[in-house]
């Protein structure tokens, strides 16, 4: 049988997401500025984003890997969710 | 006798000196703790101090929960082998690991503070206000933090796990929380700096009442 080999790089993009009802300070300052300058803006949410480059063999196993990543390490599950975003497969 | 007293470090913590100070004038017997301790801690009490562990990237305290020594403070309390308390940065380690309630967001205003703040003891039945030898419900402590602003919810958390409430709410913590313990009550934590609240030169007393009280619920077992 032909065992895999981890010859490629996977990029995924981890956001957190402040949950629903969660206060964002910066997001609504930001608001309030372009409020000012008169953006018809109806809300502003800082988000996080973290960049992953994965050194798997293929995609389904990197996905999973990302996957484990954001819900045990990146992401507080009081405070925020998570999105994974797949940019780039070499 | 003696109370054994253990103050974790992590990379970035820098509240360990104060903590380190605070409990030995307050008659325990303390140790400093590496983050990398994997043993069995045989203390009677262990402290997270505040500070900046892994220079509070992600989040305060988001990648000290990933450290051996936070296992074993998991394993210490589910044995129940004595009191926990996270003091700023501790707090933010204890919530993140789940082995407190809720997580520490930023302050409502976006800005450090850094100040006294007036605080209510709403629960004297746990093992860190039980023994406090005063009249008054109302203390002062002070406060240092950017990501202060206590979240939990609702139903993670009964009111008997308050502990102490702001008189007014500096940071926009739910219920005006400033301290909470677990359902079994051997952990503590709190955004409050009673480290710093340990010697007269800053206008408190000999003693610091949370850790007169531990000693002497400690003391009595």
């Amino acid at each position: 049988m032909k065992k895999d080999t981890v010859n490629k790089k996977f990029v995924f993009e981890i956001k957190l997401k402040l949950k629903e009802g969660i206060l964002d300070p910066q997001g609504n300052v930001t608001y309030d500025i372009l409020k000012k300058l008169n953006y018809p803006v109806e809300q502003v949410n800082f988000d996080k984003s973290i960049r992953l480059t994965i050194n798997e063999s293929n995609l389904q196993r990197a996905n999973e890997i990302a996957e484990e990543i954001a819900s045990n390490v990146l992401v507080n599950p009081v405070l925020e969710y998570y999105q994974i975003f797949q940019i780039q497969e070499e | 006798m003696e109370i054994k007293a253990a103050v974790l470090v992590f990379p970035g913590t820098n509240g360990e000196r104060d903590a380190y100070f605070a409990l030995q004038r307050n008659n325990f017997s303390v140790d400093y703790i590496w983050h990398d301790f994997d043993k069995s801690l045989e203390y009677d009490l262990i402290c997270l101090p505040g500070g900046a562990s892994f220079g509070d990237y992600l989040r305060p305290g988001a990648f000290a929960k990933h450290s051996e020594v936070t296992k074993s403070v998991e394993k210490y309390v589910s044995k129940n082998r004595g009191l926990v308390i996270g003091i700023g940065n501790g707090f933010q380690v204890l919530t993140e690991a789940g082995i407190l309630p809720g997580a520490l967001a930023l302050n409502e205003s976006n800005s450090f503070i850094c100040k006294y703040v007036l605080v209510e003891i709403t629960n004297f039945e746990t093992p860190f206000t039980n023994s406090i030898i005063s009249d008054e419900k109302i203390f002062k402590f002070p406060i240092a933090c950017r990501y202060g602003r206590y979240e939990v919810n609702e139903k993670d958390i009964n009111e008997n796990q308050i502990v102490l409430k702001y008189v007014q709410n500096p940071n926009g913590s739910y219920e005006n929380i400033a301290g909470i313990v677990n359902k079994d009550m051997n952990v503590f934590g709190t955004m409050l700096h009673i480290e710093r609240a340990a010697h007269p030169l800053f206008g408190y007393g000999e003693n610091n009442p949370i850790f007169e009280s531990i000693r002497r619920f400690l003391s009595r077992e």
